[in-house]
């Protein structure tokens, strides 16, 4: 984040000299494994951006029943869920609904829901974690004691519960990105209070503060900055469990309401006609499974890259 | 989803409850040797599955049909006999007929057989029977069957026994006599004898509350235990005595409802054949998938067995919810709904026939019309005109279902967004949902997914539950909130004709007349499905009504 513009230079040269160069963190993705990440991570963007269009350019839409590709016991006719040229991952069964259409919608919902609920998350952390850190005391007791409360919370149960009890007119999508952004928070707040709690004792800091520096200045010059990147890596490891977050509610049927195309839902429903279609399930799962394993997989590369002390052998 | 166990509470049991429930039937009991005809062998237990969390023993809250699960513990004074390729027929089962008509069908006798006793040893006497039946009308035990209700002369101001009242127009003349007294003339009145509440309770059963998990047995079983949401557990009833009945043949030595299974593993343990499910059948209907997977399993083979079109499965529209008052909107709708993909959602050709009328096949009186077009798939254009011409936009509707609902649930959603019709679906689980819909006072739903399984093969047990103005709320299943004063009135002419053609005439242009004023859409006569393991003997579905008999099934 902002190190350079405004701070004092020595700020700055503090937070760069702990950090390795940029160009080690570019040059950690040209590897092949975060490179096929990095492809997959932007392909699904891509399909989520622009999913109406590519769903059209297939001959397709999510919702459109085709009874046609169903034989009469209602499976997909054809081999492998019914792929064939106008319908390129199959059909769903009982439906006829295009699966190449639900995959790429669904890839719309996973990555919103996940991306907007990793940055709630993450904004809850950091202010709380730095608070608690710089502030110490009664606050740090207080917040202490709200991320406990939060990590003891039985997450899906309450979930499920509120769930219910929203309106089935209101946004979904808002609501999910709510729910598992208000309970991501804790384990980023403890390692941000942590390690605040170390760089409000340097010696740089004290002298600023001696100089009559306020909380907010130490706060986005001194103490930001230097979590940052802990702080990235962080929410990028976080968010493959966000995203199957979401794909778990709408699997129970709570999250995503039909007939908004979701991976956890189709899964879901997969998993009745296994023995029957297997594909049905294969391609949201292998959606899903691709699009948290490259996300994973981007959040170690970039925690090698930007972190010193836990470097690549 | 929901629709499977609509159709049982109408017949066959109670409430959705039930329904699973509903199903238990039938071995002989009793340590004496099966029945005359009972041609099963004795032993065994069977293992029924129910989706349901609960069920209800009491004959007065329970819709179960004469021939599942209450049946089993409860014997009314007529009983089914069902065979696959033939009519089902009324037989005697407390009485020694099927009742007598005098006085052109307004007063009918009964005479019960001699020597009949509740599992206690107490005789089984008019009195109880009569008892049984007051107890139907009381405020604290609802949910039961209605059609006795509106033919008992005083019925409608009668609330029961436990003031201290009785309703004089059950007469019990002696021992073994009953005479009821009817405010009209009604020729199935033999029939309406076979539902829950013609049967015997004891005057000292204890609280009206607890009969429903501690009945006291009349039938081949009687309850050994009840644990609600895991267990129900019968036994034989060694007080019930084979040649009395003709309805039981009291097969297993104890029958176990397995409660709250999910019906998708349930049916690939049976599917499969396991161990543990080869002496047991599923209650309700076989899901969709499994369906798809069973038909083309070759170890099924004929373990799948499927009822011939019974069921309604309809769409209802609240009338009264502001969105469907105008009778063009729900005109519209009738047009937009896919019934092509319901049907699909449902598991295509096998689980039924398209719908366009209210009686369902095979009812005497039943004529076939199609006032919405032709097109299984609708025609969404036709819709959009009409919600044109009624001037309506944006029309957001909100479907309420139960959970195992969702797919067909879409289905409707998919059908009505074509006429740009928004659809919100809300799944309820199975007590939720009672409480809403048939229990509720309409304001939670303006399109509910519903089945109707007539409890009789009469044409008013088709219409008069689900049109009736009587029928609406506390727990009655006129779910489209539907009252038109003229149709109250030729629901009556019609069921209090005696006569069978003119009878015929009057219910076919009711149904027609109903339609018009488009309360439901009618979607599918379903057929349904249902899975036994390779242990189970004598699994029938007659050709009324669309479920098994659990009363004659035996385990090989």
């Amino acid at each position: 984040m902002m190190t350079t513009s405004d701070a004092l230079p020595a700020e700055a040269a503090a937070s760069l000299d702990e950090r390795p160069a940029r160009r080690w963190v570019g040059r950690a993705f040209l590897r092949p494994l975060p490179l096929a990440a990095a492809v997959v991570v932007l392909v699904s963007v891509l399909a989520a951006l622009f999913a109406p269009q590519l769903a059209a350019f297939s001959g397709n839409d999510p919702f459109t029943y085709h009874a046609d590709a169903l034989g009469p016991d209602t499976a997909p006719a054809g081999a492998l869920g019914g792929v064939s040229g106008d319908h390129w991952f199959g059909v769903e069964p009982g439906t006829g609904r295009d699966l190449f259409s639900l995959v790429v919608y669904g890839a719309r919902v996973s990555l919103l829901v996940g991306l907007a609920s990793t940055l709630l998350a993450t904004v809850i952390g950091v202010v709380l974690g730095i608070v608690a850190g710089a502030v110490g005391g009664v606050v740090e007791k207080l917040v202490d004691f709200a991320t406990d409360v939060t990590l003891g919370f039985p997450f899906l149960i309450f979930a499920i519960a509120l769930s219910a009890l929203f309106p089935l007119e209101a946004p979904r999508a808002l609501l999910l990105t709510l729910v598992i952004g208000m309970f991501g928070w804790p384990s980023i707040a403890r390692v941000v209070a942590a390690e605040t709690r170390v760089i409000v004792r340097q010696p740089y800091v004290v002298a600023s503060r001696v100089m009559g520096a306020r909380f907010g200045h130490v706060f986005r010059h001194q103490v930001l900055p230097n979590v940052a990147s802990t702080v990235i890596v962080f929410s990028c490891i976080s968010l493959p469990g966000r995203i199957a977050a979401e794909a778990t509610l709408s699997f129970l049927g709570v999250g995503m309401l039909p007939p908004t195309p979701s991976w956890g839902r189709s899964i879901g429903d997969a998993i009745n006609w296994l023995l029957v279609d297997p594909a049905f399930l294969l391609f949201p799962a292998a959606a899903l499974f691709l699009v948290t394993f490259s996300f994973t997989i981007l959040g170690d590369t970039l925690r090698d890259a930007l972190d010193p002390r836990g470097g690549r052998p | 989803m929901t629709s499977p166990r609509l159709p049982r509470r109408g017949l066959l049991a109670a409430g959705p409850v039930v329904l699973g429930l509903g199903a238990l039937a039938a071995c002989t009991d009793g340590g004496s040797s099966s029945s005359s005809d009972a041609g099963g062998a004795q032993g065994g237990t069977l293992t029924i599955f129910s989706t349901s969390e609960d069920m209800s023993f009491d004959p007065a809250t329970s819709q179960s049909l004469a021939i599942t699960s209450l049946g089993l513990t409860a014997r009314r004074l007529t009983a089914w006999k069902t065979s696959a390729d033939a009519p089902t027929e009324l037989i005697p089962d407390l009485a020694t007929d099927t009742g007598t008509p005098s006085d052109d069908g307004r007063t009918w006798t009964f005479t019960l057989q001699d020597g009949l006793t509740f599992e206690d040893g107490t005789a089984i006497t008019a009195a109880t029977v009569k008892y049984g039946l007051e107890r139907s009308f009381a405020k604290e035990l609802t949910g039961g069957l209605t059609y006795h209700k509106v033919l008992l002369e005083g019925g409608e101001d009668y609330e029961g026994p436990f003031s201290g009242k009785h309703l004089d127009s059950i007469e019990a003349k002696d021992e073994t006599t009953l005479v009821f007294h009817l405010n009209r003339p009604y020729g199935a009145f033999g029939w309406i004898a076979s539902t829950p509440a013609f049967a015997p309770v004891p005057e000292d059963s204890g609280e009206p509350e607890s009969y429903a998990t501690k009945p006291v047995a009349s039938g081949p079983y009687r309850v050994a235990s009840y644990k609600a949401g895991s267990q129900v557990v019968l036994e034989r009833n060694e007080k019930w005595d084979s040649s009395t009945d003709q309805a039981r043949t009291g097969g297993p030595d104890s029958i176990e409802f397995a409660l709250a299974q999910d019906s998708s593993v349930v049916a690939q343990s049976l599917i499969a054949d396991r161990s543990d499910a080869q002496d047991a059948f599923l209650a309700s209907f076989v899901p969709a998938a499994q369906l798809v997977q069973a038909q083309n399993d070759p170890k099924v083979g004929d373990r799948l067995v499927t009822s011939g079109p019974g069921a309604l499965e309809y769409l209802a529209m609240n009338t009264q919810s502001e969105a469907l008052k105008d009778v063009k909107v729900r005109t519209a709708i009738q047009y937009a709904v896919d019934k092509e993909a319901y049907r699909t959602a449902k598991g295509g050709e096998i689980s039924g026939d398209y719908a366009t009328t209210l009686i369902t096949p095979g009812i005497e009186g039943r004529e076939e019309y199609s006032l919405y077009g032709d097109a299984p798939a609708g025609d969404a254009e036709k819709a959009k005109s009409l919600l044109a011409e009624a001037g309506v936009k944006d029309l957001s509707l909100r479907l309420v279902i139960t959970e195992d609902d969702t797919a067909a649930a879409e289905a409707i959603q998919q059908g009505l967004a074509r006429a740009g019709i928004t659809v919100t679906i809300q799944p309820l689980d199975e007590n939720a949902y009672t409480s809403e819909v048939p229990a509720g006072d309409g304001s939670g739903y303006d399109l509910v997914l519903g089945s109707w399984q007539p409890d009789v093969p009469s044409p008013d047990a088709n219409l008069t539950p689900l049109f009736d103005s009587s029928q609406i709320g506390g727990g009655n299943y006129n779910l489209a909130r539907y009252s038109n004063p003229e149709v109250d009135k030729a629901l009556l002419d019609a069921s209090s004709t005696v006569d069978a053609d003119e009878a015929a005439a009057k219910w076919a242009a009711v149904d027609k007349q109903i339609l018009q004023d488009s309360p439901l859409v009618p979607l599918i006569y379903s057929k349904n499905s249902f899975l036994h393991g390779s242990g189970v003997k004598d699994f029938v579905i007659g050709e009324f009504p669309a479920y098994p008999n659990y009363l004659t099934v035996t385990l090989g």
